[in-house]
């Protein structure tokens, strides 16, 4: 006697056939044909504040590096990240002091001493490397342009730097003076320092 | 020589030359001072320092099977400082009467304020049955397109810049009236405004 074929069973398999079937369709359409990512931007900008400043900016440099970012326990590096960096060094104008010594005929300018005025990574250039995926969270950003500032801050030569810069400052300001100096004659000197 | 010598003396030349290796490719710690090239002299008065606050709207298109397109925002204050090239600046002193020449006010540079940035600055939308995830790139690429919008924006905004000149004018007034005292004349300006080229 033969022996029905069990339907159920038949029906059973054959669902499971056609749903893997379809499953890798899906999937090596996805693999063959995904799609490259765009990402467009709108920005909506208002202004907030205007502070007046009287900034004489003389040198900048500009530094371009890379540094590690840890974790919480500063044991384990989570990644890298190449950026560049400009800091912007000078005096405040304001504060140029301008003195006669009558006795001496001399006019005496004085430079205050330069100052770091502007710290600033590029946000928009950073390039990562992460050591594993998960450390690419969708907030990275902001904790990498920290890092990078404080990088930078630690890595430029203040001390370089801002002699340099009080330098250029003091041949600024010696510069504005000579049609001074030029129509003087002999009545006064000036001295820039 | 018996073998066994000869190659003892071989195995101690290979360590001898591995070791001389090793001492030549030993890097030392030298601390680098900032290369010449990369400053670079500038002589710039900013006079006017204006906070943004700025969100870039970004929408990140899905680009595989199951996932939807994500929307991210990013919230932050930019920072423009705006000012004239002093080097263009040009006086002439005839007697009590001064002519300055001073350039137009340009914007000098824009940056991000750090304190405005932290993890609460950004907002993200759901994401499908496959995660649509936004990473370093998105963030920044989304940054920087943002800040060339701020950046345009400024530079059309004729009364800030024109609000910029103003103050430098007052700067360098209050200079030469500081010198013109100094030496016992009133000096009578008389300004001229450089015209772009």
């Amino acid at each position: 006697m033969k022996k029905k074929p069990d339907w159920k069973i038949l029906i059973g398999i054959g669902s499971i056939v056609v749903i893997v079937i379809i499953g890798l369709v899906f999937f090596l359409t996805n693999l063959l044909h995904s799609k490259k990512e765009t990402v467009t931007t709108v920005t909506k900008s208002s202004l907030e504040k205007i502070l007046e400043i009287s900034d004489l900016s003389t040198l900048d440099f500009t530094y371009n590096s890379i540094t590690d970012v840890k974790d919480q326990d500063k044991k384990n590096v989570k990644y890298h990240v190449a950026y560049e960096g400009t800091v912007t060094a000078g005096i405040d104008l304001q504060k140029v002091d301008i003195s006669v010594n009558e006795d001496s005929h001399k006019i005496v300018i004085t430079v205050p001493d330069a100052t770091v005025q502007n710290t600033n990574v590029d946000m928009g250039g950073m390039d990562f490397i992460f050591e594993k995926k998960k450390y690419d969270t969708e907030t990275v950003s902001q904790e990498a342009y920290k890092a990078c500032l404080k990088d930078l801050e630690n890595k430029a030569n203040e001390n370089t730097l801002l002699s340099m810069a009080k330098e250029n400052a003091v041949n600024a300001i010696t510069a504005l003076v000579s049609p001074w100096v030029e129509q003087m004659n002999d009545e006064y000197t000036i001295e820039v320092k | 020589m018996d073998l066994k010598h000869k190659i003892t003396d071989l195995i101690l030349i290979v360590l001898m030359a591995g070791s001389l290796a090793g001492c030549a490719g030993k890097e030392s710690n030298i601390v680098k001072e900032p290369d010449i090239t990369q400053i670079r002299n500038i002589c710039n008065l900013a006079t006017v320092k204006c906070y943004y606050h700025n969100v870039a709207k970004s929408e990140k298109k899905a680009a595989h099977f199951l996932e939807k397109d994500k929307k991210f925002w990013i919230e932050y204050t930019g920072v423009a400082n705006l000012g004239i090239d002093m080097s263009k600046v040009k006086m002439e002193i005839d007697g009590i009467n001064i002519k300055v020449t001073i350039p137009k006010a340009q914007l000098l540079n824009i940056s991000i304020d750090e304190t405005s940035l932290n993890d609460d600055s950004f907002t993200t939308s759901q994401d499908g049955w496959n995660k649509n995830e936004i990473t370093a790139d998105d963030q920044t690429a989304a940054i920087n397109q943002a800040q060339k919008e701020m950046e345009k924006s400024v530079q059309e905004n004729s009364a800030l810049l024109v609000s910029a000149q103003d103050r430098a004018q007052k700067l360098i007034e209050n200079y030469i009236n500081r010198l013109g005292e100094a030496v016992g004349v009133e000096y009578k300006i008389e300004w001229v405004y450089e015209e772009e080229d």
